[in-house]
């Protein structure tokens, strides 16, 4: 009998789902093959909040259009993040940075395009180049180092986070600053069509992408590779450091990209915004299937698991319970999630 | 693997609950489509408001609690995540508005973000009723009421009480200096110190240290240090107030305080002098009488015209008995415990 952990770890070191059984003879089921990819897990906590919402709060509103609308704008913004995040994680890396990066780009943004009144494609522009020296100076330092990353990424978050409170006294006397929505930006990243949000475009063209790269390109091999096992992976010629640098560099752009996004919807620049992804951003990566060890998971996870912390977060205020135990619910229902997709994956792999 | 029965049950059971949960989804909206709107018989009535986590709140949620339960209303609460304001603010108006309840009460913290979903719901037929904070929107939002606090009002009344006091020189702590509402009590506080012949400064905190008790005690003594000439401080929420009045003690000096919210150590200080004044924003009646208006205008039409005033009114040592007692007798109605 094969138990679920080891059945992790056998994946943990890249073997892909196509090569297990190894050499037993036996071809697997189609039911077995399903239930044994990546992002499987994340899809079944995905459904399982959904009914649960679905039928306790249906008739409230959370079924009807502006309903959907909620939890899917909040699920692409977050997805944003979580997806080149995800990436990272897989390849064996942590960044916590993210969550000052969005609120970097929003003081970015807001400063060029509200206070300086100049065109928002210059803060856009000039977000971009930040988002790039962040994941640069993340994967370097966490390279040259041999620090984890986490610790590395912590420092970057706090220094970030005081970076932009400071620059943004400094210019403006002032840490909230309106963003004047001009030109055609706030057209192509905060338009909105009945209430769906063109975030969504943007992240599932991305998820796509990811996709191709994950499953298509020996890049993509290289990440599963790195996370498997970075000494091994470089003994056999993988450029894990490039690797790395790479994931690191795309995280921070996430970052930036959710932080153009949610400041020109918003038209305002705040140094909180977006802190919350360090912790919603790594808890959809890790719904979504992938490892906390790194070496296993798949783009099409983290959408699972943004679309999971979306319905959690934005249902609970359909259904009416006592608002004092709010965030007790949102816990117990992400527990709940990840329950159900461990149990589920046991099943599948649990007898042999 | 599915070749033992228990096994293939177990996954069967799995799934089955899974797909018996999408169905029932499908016949509850069916069934219950038709329900809800002002038609139905029991009214629903959604606040949009604070966070529950802040002491301002549990006493607006009280009160509108009991109402909801006095008149007999469906009630949702739907609190604001301050940690992440807009997007809450944006996130939590859109599932009030998806409920189309029989009347909406917000509370209009971010005004950028916050009044155009106004606008949408009164387009879809939600009448909205802006409670504590919006003071100068809900009218052209085309809310069909205000009830809180005004601004200058409340500084005006601060100033009043500092001047009384004898301050000729006036220390005004913004502790969400993006809030116009906040800034404006700072404003009202300078009209009636120049009015008196005396003047006002205001220190804006940076927001990343505003709940920090410890920076909040660091940035306001340091401005103390640096402006020797102040003589009253007026605080604008009860943890500020009480770090306001550490800071005057760590620096040594004699300044009177006074600040917005009960609260259990703001009473207290106020009983034992360290505090002037208490400025009490009634969020009480906010709730209650906020959830009494939205019920009688979404089933008559009828509201008060125009904006109600919950305050400000002053808590000091003449009235503090009665308030002891109100606050011993009836935890979560005055402030918080």
């Amino acid at each position: 009998m094969v138990s679920a952990t080891s059945e992790d770890s056998k994946m943990a070191v890249g073997l892909s789902e196509a090569d297990w059984p190894p050499e037993t003879g036996r071809r697997l089921s189609v039911t077995r093959r399903f239930l044994l990819r990546p992002e499987t897990g994340g899809f079944v906590s995905a459904a399982v909040v959904f009914s649960f919402f679905a039928v306790v709060a249906g008739g409230n509103g959370f079924l009807s259009r502006l309903g959907t609308a909620d939890w899917v704008d909040g699920a692409s913004q977050l997805g944003l993040v979580a997806l080149p995040l995800g990436l990272l994680m897989i390849a064996g890396e942590f960044d916590l940075s993210i969550g000052s990066v969005v609120g970097a780009t929003s003081i970015i943004v807001a400063i060029c395009s509200g206070y300086y009144s100049l065109s928002p494609w210059i803060g856009i522009a000039l977000s971009v180049v930040f988002g790039i020296l962040v994941g640069l100076a993340n994967g370097l330092i966490t390279i040259w180092t041999k620090l984890p990353s986490f610790i590395v990424t912590l420092s970057s978050l706090l220094m970030i986070s005081g970076g932009a409170l400071g620059v943004s006294n400094w210019l403006t006397s002032a840490s909230n600053i309106t963003a004047e929505p001009v030109g055609s930006a706030p057209g192509v990243f905060a338009s909105s069509w009945e209430g769906f949000d063109v975030s969504i475009l943007w992240w599932l063209g991305l998820v796509g992408a990811a996709t191709y790269v994950l499953q298509r390109t020996s890049f993509g091999n290289w990440v599963y590779a790195t996370g498997g096992n970075a000494e091994t992976a470089r003994l056999a010629g993988v450029p894990t450091n490039r690797v790395k640098v790479s994931l690191f560099v795309a995280t921070s752009l996430g970052a930036v990209l959710a932080g153009v996004v949610e400041t020109l919807t918003f038209r305002d620049g705040n140094v909180t915004l977006g802190a919350q992804y360090v912790f919603t951003g790594i808890a959809a990566v890790v719904i979504g299937g992938v490892l906390l060890a790194g070496g296993y998971g798949s783009a099409i996870g983290t959408v699972f698991g943004s679309i999971t912390y979306g319905i959690v977060s934005i249902g609970v205020f359909f259904l009416g319970w006592n608002a004092d135990l709010t965030e007790l619910f949102i816990g117990v229902f992400l527990l709940l999630a990840v329950v159900a997709n461990k149990r589920l994956r046991q099943m599948a792999v649990g007898r042999a | 693997m599915f070749s033992n029965r228990r096994s293939r049950m177990k996954l069967a059971g799995f799934l089955m609950v899974v797909v018996v949960g999408a169905a029932a989804a499908v016949a509850a909206v069916a069934g219950t489509a038709s329900a809800g709107g002002a038609g139905g018989s029991v009214p629903r009535i959604v606040f949009v408001s604070g966070p529950l986590t802040d002491s301002f709140f549990p006493p607006l949620y009280n009160g509108a609690k009991q109402a909801a339960h006095d008149l007999g209303i469906k009630f949702n609460y739907i609190p604001i995540n301050e940690a992440d304001i807009e997007q809450s603010s944006a996130q939590t108006m859109q599932a009030a508005i998806a409920q189309h309840p029989d009347a909406l009460v917000v509370g209009d913290f971010v005004t950028p973000v916050v009044d155009p979903l106004i606008k949408q719901a009164i387009k879809k037929g939600i009448p909205v009723y802006v409670d504590q904070s919006g003071q100068d929107q809900w009218q052209a939002d085309g809310a069909f009421g205000f009830i809180g606090q005004q601004g200058p009002a409340t500084g005006q009344a601060g100033g009043r009480e500092l001047i009384k006091d004898g301050v000729k020189h006036a220390l005004c702590v913004n502790n969400v200096p993006g809030n116009p509402y906040l800034t404006k009590i700072c404003m009202g506080l300078a009209a009636a110190m120049k009015a008196a012949g005396g003047d006002s400064v205001m220190l804006p905190l940076p927001t990343a240290d505003s709940t920090d008790p410890q920076k909040v005690t660091q940035d306001i003594g340091a401005f103390l240090a640096s402006h020797k000439s102040i003589q009253g401080i007026l605080c604008e929420n009860a943890a500020v107030g009480s770090d306001a009045v550490t800071a005057a003690q760590q620096a040594n000096r004699k300044v009177h305080i006074g600040t917005l919210a009960l609260s259990k150590q703001t009473i207290s200080q106020l009983q034992s002098g360290q505090l002037d004044f208490l400025i009490n924003e009634q969020p009480y009646l906010d709730g209650y009488l906020g959830m009494l208006f939205a019920y009688t205008y979404a089933k008559y039409g009828l509201s008060p015209i125009g904006a109600v005033a919950t305050g400000p009114a002053i808590v000091d040592k003449s009235n503090l008995a009665k308030i002891l007692s109100v606050v011993k007798k009836y935890p979560g109605v005055l402030g918080s415990t």
